[in-house]
């Protein structure tokens, strides 16, 4: 086992001061505690691709806040390359990458390349492997051409873009993607996706992306871990996940009239092959396809069970 | 050591070519900074004309560089404001960077631009208004740094004001004081030579007195007395005003909070 990011019961619980009306109350604030994440464990090995997938609330951020050194948890451990992260930011500032969605770490005014450089001095990098890195990225993520603008002129996909390739630049072996395809349309969304995919495996970067979006985990992580409520409900690889909760197929076939005819499937109480020769008889079908329910179906499900 | 020189110069370089390149912005401060200059020269000839004296033009170079101390400061207060209400600054605790001085360092890198700007241009239009320098050309220099280091300790003042969102809900009216604070206590229009003896008893204690008037007097009172005594409370004010910041940016690191998404 080569368990890069170790977690043990870790917890977060949050103090947050109740609103109150009236002069007097000023003086006797009341608090009441939120629960976060509440006692999750999990282990992420070396180039491992993790979804951390969860509704809203269900604490992914925080975790993957007090795993990138920026929260401190309330109770329990965890270990990036054996350093725990909230004690030894600088140690691991070197190793870990984040992009935080809905947070930019590009400059607003500059342009993206002067971003690009300030980051490299962050760093530390020298400017010959620095410009070679940049250039390498700039290829990869296709954004020559948004180099000379201002962070504020480009759009969300394009931004997003050159979010992931700034947190690429000093080559972090563990990249925290929090939400990174938020707001993005369907082609800036797989486009993302292939790119994350591709330099990750490339680099043998490890892995952990949250997002409300299972296309995320589906296209580009081999694994997933489900948290509700702060509590982890569910961890195990993406094909098991399909595995266990596929027994519905979605069948869509064209007739030669142009009819398009769309039927849900339990293959637990039909057999697919009673229902497609139910669907032959009579029908001049040119085309059909099986589909596996979508991933925010699956979820839910596991949500409900959990419940 | 050097990295860590390089790693802040970089910051404050790329915020000066920035700044620097801001045209219609330094056009704006230009004609600002004119209106003012030719606006108080007209009013000392009035003055001059109606006491029968000679006008003093000493008092407009010395208005152009509290101006220049003025203008030149980037407002460093709200950007320290809005990062730490908006958690922003969190973000940067993993990053092998100070966000102290990586904001300082850029406000440092934008003030210098504007620092320059206004005294090249400024000092031409006093000398074309004036005819005249009330130095010695061999004390440019030093007048100059003394302006400088006025700049620096005007930015420390503003940072302090940022810092001060941990415990006030807004900066802003905390900031608008301390400025118009500035303007009384530190003859920022007029100098202090010329106030009431009991009023410059009271400024004398403040940070201002020695920002604005011990360091800006050197231009029509220069003497290595003068000097000394400029550098000296600079120094000290300076002091104070950067351990109260870092007092404040622990006390931040303790109590940042951001709650997750």
């Amino acid at each position: 086992m080569n368990n890069i990011i170790e977690i043990n019961n870790l917890s977060k619980k949050f103090k947050i001061k109740k609103p109150k009306k009236g002069l007097f109350n000023l003086f006797s604030a009341e608090y009441k505690t939120v629960n976060a994440v509440n006692n999750i464990s999990f282990n992420i090995q070396k180039g491992e691709r993790v979804a951390f997938i969860g509704p809203n609330g269900a604490g992914k951020s925080t975790t993957i806040k007090m795993l990138s050194s920026i929260l401190h948890p309330t109770s329990g451990d965890a270990k990036i390359f054996g350093l725990t992260p909230w004690e030894n930011r600088q140690a691991l500032a070197h190793e870990i990458g984040t992009v935080f969605g809905q947070r930019s770490q590009l400059w607003y005014n500059l342009p993206v390349k002067d971003s690009f450089y300030l980051i490299g001095k962050i760093y530390n990098i020298d400017e010959v492997k620095l410009k070679r890195r940049v250039s390498k990225l700039v290829n990869l993520f296709e954004i020559r051409d948004l180099l000379n603008h201002p962070t504020k002129s480009l759009s969300l996909g394009q931004r997003m873009r050159c979010e992931i390739v700034a947190s690429f630049i000093h080559n972090p072996k563990v990249l925290f993607l929090d939400e990174p395809t938020i707001g993005l349309d369907i082609t800036a969304k797989a486009i993302i996706r292939e790119l994350i995919k591709k330099q990750t495996l490339e680099e043998e970067t490890t892995l952990l992306l949250t997002s409300h979006d299972t296309d995320d985990m589906e296209k580009v992580c081999d694994r997933v871990i489900i948290i509700n409520k702060g509590k982890l409900i569910l961890d195990n690889s993406i094909n098991h996940l399909k595995e266990k909760y596929l027994n519905k197929k979605y069948i869509r076939a064209t007739l030669d009239n142009g009819e398009k005819i769309s039927k849900e499937v339990n293959t637990q109480k039909m057999p697919i092959q009673k229902v497609l020769e139910d669907l032959l008889k009579g029908n001049n079908i040119i085309d059909f396809t099986i589909e596996n329910p979508p991933m925010e179906e699956i979820i839910k499900e596991i949500y409900n069970q959990d419940v | 050591m050097f990295n860590t020189v390089s790693k802040y110069f970089s910051f404050a370089k790329i915020s000066f070519r920035e700044k620097s390149s801001n045209l219609t912005l330094i056009m704006g401060m230009l004609v600002i900074l004119s209106l003012l200059l030719l606006t108080y020269n007209q009013l000392w000839v009035v003055v001059g004309k109606e006491s029968n004296n000679a006008i003093n033009h000493s008092f407009i170079w010395y208005l152009l560089l509290a101006e220049t101390i003025i203008l030149s400061a980037p407002r460093v207060d709200r950007i320290f404001d809005e990062d730490i209400r908006s958690g922003n600054m969190a973000y940067f605790i993993n990053k092998p960077v100070s966000f102290f001085f990586m904001r300082f360092s850029e406000a440092v890198g934008e003030m210098t631009s504007s620092f320059i700007t206004f005294i090249s241009f400024g000092g031409v239009l006093t000398l074309a208004i004036t005819h005249q320098v009330p130095f010695e050309w061999k004390h440019l220099p030093i007048i100059l740094a003394m302006c400088y280091f006025s700049c620096l300790i005007n930015l420390f003042l503003k940072c302090a004001c940022g810092m001060s969102a941990i415990w006030f809900s807004s900066t802003r009216y905390l900031n608008m004081v301390v400025d118009r604070l500035g303007f009384v206590f530190g003859g920022a229009i007029i100098p202090l030579s010329i106030y009431p003896e009991w009023f410059v008893n009271i400024a004398q204690y403040t940070p201002f007195y020695s920002f604005y008037y011990l360091s800006l007097r050197l231009v029509y009172e220069f003497s290595w007395e003068n000097l000394l005594q400029a550098i000296t409370l600079n120094i000290f004010w300076s002091s104070l005003l950067c351990a109260f910041i870092f007092a404040a940016y622990r006390k931040l690191g303790k109590r940042t909070q951001i709650y997750g998404g």
